[in-house]
This record gives structure tokens, sequence and C-alpha cells, in this order.
């Protein structure tokens, strides 16, 4: 089953679909978006929530740290929308198409 | 405990909604029986590709989310804390994150090689290596199936204790209006039924919500009264950071890793309405992530003991609030519950006909793939539907390892296959298997190194590296699969 010619190829000469390259480009963005929020959460959570809780301030009647929690969330929420709308391109899903020659990775 | 305060409303409107469910699911079997023979795999298991933004919605948010969203997870969020509902969080975007990752990549390549499952593309760039395709399939069957069997009980037991009715008619109701709705309307009828599921949750969560924040106002006092008990119920120090952090990848990062999360990939229609399911699922998923699992929190203000934590919000609807509001949050809980179950159900059928049958005995004839196929579906529902009848102790070992399992094995061999061409069958083996490993020894305490993280952060280091390494030891991949996933021009 298994074919030398197969085996046979450099990877430099593979021509690279735009929309692959598209895509990686894409979950190199999601990457960082989530590991941002996960580390602004955690820093700013165990930070301002530091301390014995009876002495903690409060924000509409939430633990500040738990505000703070909230915020970050909404603000992410709308940089989310800011990022699927403006910077993510909607492309093809057509399985093979015309496309501009470009030389691979 | 008493939750059996509204029996009869309970019961009523757990009816109607088993009733709408069905009613539902018949429409779509309408729709599945005008089928072309020859489209029905596909139909069944990615809808014909054509899924609308909605649907993507609540098949990702809906699908992950489960009995763990109206009662385990608040429940935690009851006996341990308000740092509970702050790594829950981290699931907020959980569709963003999805379709992010893979959404784009996996759509295009399942079009050029007609993939249906989540294993059909990993097999497909392993160079359809036997063992990628049998240690996936396998992992889903076992894992799959032991999350269903809690997931089943988890809810009938709730059934019984709201509504008096014996465990096993409980179990019955629940489970045989799944098997009808999956083996019939195959992934369309569970969408459908998923659509409105989610919008059942959304309601009952946000309706709750309102209710117990009436009753814990003024909150900053209900706080302070909390902290007088137990201030350690308001603290996110409870936990380390470090295992804050490892339960953030773990609910946030990785979640490509669970195969039932990532087929939405397989089935949107179009990148304008995935990109539309992003959002709209990241606000949703958010919505319901603070508020329901907070609820669980806030409920110490209003029960400060109860002996069964994880019945937190079934008891604040029953105790505290009219009784039609009991009946709303069993169906919330019931749609939470069966939605999962569903999408889960749909991959172990996938992995049983595509991955194990149809490599054994190869067939072509529609007529026998559509028989095999709904065989398969209602083996995949009746399996775990018996076990729970009497769940036997072992399981619970197997649940608990479940998910994390699945994700530890599943996250590197998928990611690394679709962006890194390098990447090669024997390291993906490597990998899986080597993630699953490290993983249960971790998390079962069989190896103390675990960095005083959750185990599945473990697992993820070893898969990660032994992807990576073992892939650049042994042959690059072939050229046909190269130009499946990365190439411009349709190899001849």
């Amino acid at each position: 089953m298994r074919k030398n010619q197969d085996y046979d190829y450099d990877i430099r000469n593979i021509e690279v679909d735009k929309r692959f390259v598209i895509a990686k480009k894409e979950m190199l963005i999601t990457f960082i978006v989530q590991l941002c929020y996960t580390f602004l959460m955690l820093i700013v959570a165990y930070a301002t929530g530091k301390g014995d809780p009876k002495n903690y301030s409060f924000i509409m009647g939430m633990p500040a740290w738990w505000f703070y929690a909230l915020l970050i969330t909404a603000l992410f929420l709308i940089l989310i929308y800011y990022i699927i709308t403006k910077v993510f391109v909607p492309v093809s899903v057509e399985p093979w198409i015309e496309q501009e020659q470009e030389r691979g990775e | 405990m008493n939750l059996s305060g509204a029996k009869t409303s309970v019961i009523v409107s757990f009816i109607i909604y088993s009733i709408l469910v069905l009613a539902i699911a018949n429409y779509s079997r309408r729709s599945m029986s005008k089928t072309k023979l020859d489209d029905y795999i596909s139909e069944f298991y990615t809808g014909g590709r054509g899924m609308g933004t909605l649907v993507i919605v609540f098949m990702i948010a809906s699908g992950l989310c489960s009995a763990g969203t109206f009662l385990g997870s608040p429940g935690l969020a009851y006996s341990t804390g308000l740092v509970f509902p702050f790594v829950v969080l981290a699931q907020s975007f959980m569709n963003f994150v999805v379709l992010g990752q893979v959404g784009k990549k996996i759509g295009i390549v399942a079009r050029r090689i007609d993939a249906q499952s989540y294993q059909d593309i990993l097999t497909y760039r392993y160079n359809n290596s036997k063992a990628v395709r049998w240690f996936s399939a396998l992992a889903i069957w076992i894992f799959y199936t032991s999350n269903i069997v809690a997931q089943l009980s988890g809810g009938s037991r709730l059934l019984e204790v709201m509504t008096g009715l014996p465990y096993v008619t409980a179990l019955m109701l629940f489970g045989i209006v799944i098997i009808i709705y999956t083996a019939t309307g195959g992934i369309k009828g569970v969408s459908t039924a998923t659509v409105f599921q989610g919008i059942v949750m959304t309601f009952s969560i946000v309706l709750l919500f309102v209710l117990i924040i009436f009753k814990v106002s003024p909150m900053e006092a209900s706080y302070r009264a909390i902290i007088e008990t137990n201030p350690n119920l308001v603290s996110p120090w409870v936990w380390t950071p470090a295992y804050a952090f490892s339960m953030f990848v773990s609910l946030g990062l990785v979640t490509i890793g669970q195969p039932h999360g990532a087929m939405a990939s397989l089935m949107y229609k179009d990148t304008r309405g995935m990109h539309n399911a992003m959002w709209i699922g990241a606000v949703v998923v958010s919505i319901w992530s603070i508020m329901i699992v907070w609820a669980g929190n806030l409920g110490r203000a209003i029960v400060p003991s109860l002996e069964v934590p994880d019945y937190i919000i079934p008891f604040l609807a029953v105790n505290t609030m009219p009784g039609w509001i009991a009946g709303l949050i069993l169906a919330g809980v019931a749609s939470a519950i069966q939605s999962t179950i569903a999408a889960v159900v749909i991959v172990i059928s996938s992995a049983l006909v595509r991955d194990m049958y149809l490599t054994v005995r190869p067939t072509n004839d529609p007529k026998k793939i559509q028989k095999i196929t709904i065989v398969a579906t209602v083996v995949a529902a009746v399996v775990p539907l018996i076990i729970a009848i009497n769940p036997p102790p072992a399981l619970q070992w197997f649940i608990l390892f479940a998910i994390g399992g699945l994700t530890s094995s599943f996250f590197w061999p998928m990611l690394l296959g679709l962006y890194w061409w390098r990447t090669n069958e024997y390291g993906a083996i490597a990998g899986m298997i080597g993630g699953m490993v490290t993983f249960i020894l971790v998390q079962g305490k069989f190896v103390p190194f675990n960095l005083g993280m959750h185990g599945i952060v473990m697992g993820l280091l070893i898969s990660g590296i032994l992807t990576v390494l073992v892939s650049l030891m042994t042959p690059k991949p072939p050229k046909r699969v190269i130009d499946i996933f990365w190439g411009r021009v349709k190899p001849n």
C-alpha cells in the first residue's frame, strides 16, 4: 500500500491553500485571546481577593474580586465580538477553489 | 430532604416538555425519510453540512453543558465557594474557542475527504492508521458510555426525588425519549431538539437567577452573613492560583479535545454563519455559566446547610418559588442532560458504524448502511441505559476519568495534525496513549507528581511532548495527506 513516491516530496514545494493560512492565523489569535483572558482573570481575582474576606470591599453588593471577574468577562465578550466581525475573514468552504498561486510554508 | 413540594406541577411540566421534544423528533424523522438513501450517512451524522447559526450555537453550548450545569457545578459553588463560579467562567467563550481553533480548517478538510466524524479527520490525517482509528473509537465508546450513565442516573435520581416516581420509571422516561429522537432523526433530530432545549435552559436559568437575586437582596448583607459562617466560601484563595489555572485550561483552552464539542465544525453551512455562532454562543454560555453557577453560591444565604449540595438549584426552585418554576427547572435539567447525551450518542454511533463495523465488513449497500446506523445508534443509547438501572461501583472511577482522559489524549493529535505538517501517525498514537495514561496515573494519584494542578495539565504536557518527539524521530507523512490538509490543488 505504501508507495515510495508518496514520501518523495519537499514540503517547501507544496502550494498551500490560502484559506489554511488564514485558518492558522485565526487559530493563533483564538489561543492568545483565551490565554490573555485566563491570566488576566487569575491575576486580578487573586490580587484583589487577597486577605481575610471579613475585610473585603464590595461593589454593587458583590465581593470586589468577583465583580472584577465579571467585568473582565464582559469586556472580553466585546473584544471577541470585534475580533470575529472585524479580524476574522469569511472564506469559501468549497473543497477546492481557484486562487492565485503562492509558494508554501 | 424535601423536594417534593410541587409534585403535580412538576410531573405535568415534565410531560409537556417530553411531548414537545418528541414532536420535534417526529418532524425531523419525516425530513430524514425524504433523504435520498445515498446521502443517508451524511445527513444522519453531519446534517448534510447545512446547519445554520442557531443550531451551531446550541450544538456546542448544550452539547458541552451537561448535568453539571444545573446540578454538579452549582453544588460545588455551594460547597466549595465562589472560587468555583470563578473557574467556570473559563468556559464562557467555548464556542469562540472551539470554532476559532479548528472550525475553518476542519470545515474545508471535511468537505475534501467527506468526513462524517472527528475520528474520520484524525484517521485520514494519520495515514489511515488502524491503530489511530481503533484507539479513538474504543476510547470514545468506553468513556462516553460511562459519562452517559452518570448523566442518566443523576437526572433520574432528581426526577425520582422531585416527583416520587420510582427510579427505574424515571430512568426510562428520560432514556426512551432520547433513543427515539436520536435513532430516528440522526443529527437533524438532535439539532432541532437541541435548539429547543437550549432555549428552555436559557429561559429557566435567567428566571431562576432573577428570582434568587431578589431573595438575597441586599446582596452585600447576604455575603457578609455567609462570610460570618464560613469566610472560605467567598475567597478565591481556597484553591491555589496554580490549581485554578489548571481548571481554566481544562474548561476553556482545550475543549477541542472533546469529540462531541468539536463536531459542529463538520456541520456548519458557511463561515458567515459560523462566525455568528461564535459570538452568539459566547454570549449565551457566559449567561448560563455566570447565572446558574453563581446562584448555587448565593443559595448559601437562603439555605445555610443542605445535605446534598448537588440539589441546591432544584431545592431552591421547589422550596422558595411557585410550583410551576420547579417544573420549568426540571425541564431545564432534562434539557441539559438530554442534549448532551444525544450529541454523545451520535459520536458513539459513528465510532461503532464507521470506525468499527465498516472497517471489518465494508459495504456500499445504502440500505444496509441505513439499517446498521439505526441499530448502532440504538445500541449506543441502550447500553448505558441498561447499566444505569444498577450502576456498578467501579463505574464511578471511569466517569471521573472520562472527559479528562479524552481531552488529554485527543487535544494535541488533533491540533498539531491540523496545523503542523510534520505530525505523523506514530507521534499521534504516542501522544494519545501517553496523554490518557498520564492523566489517569496523575489524577488517580498513582503518581504523586502533579505540579499542584489538575491531572489534565500533566496529561497534556506529556501528550504534546510525545506527539512532537515521536513524529520527528519517524518518517514524515505521505504526500497525499499533505495535499489534502495543506494543498491548494486537487491531487489526481
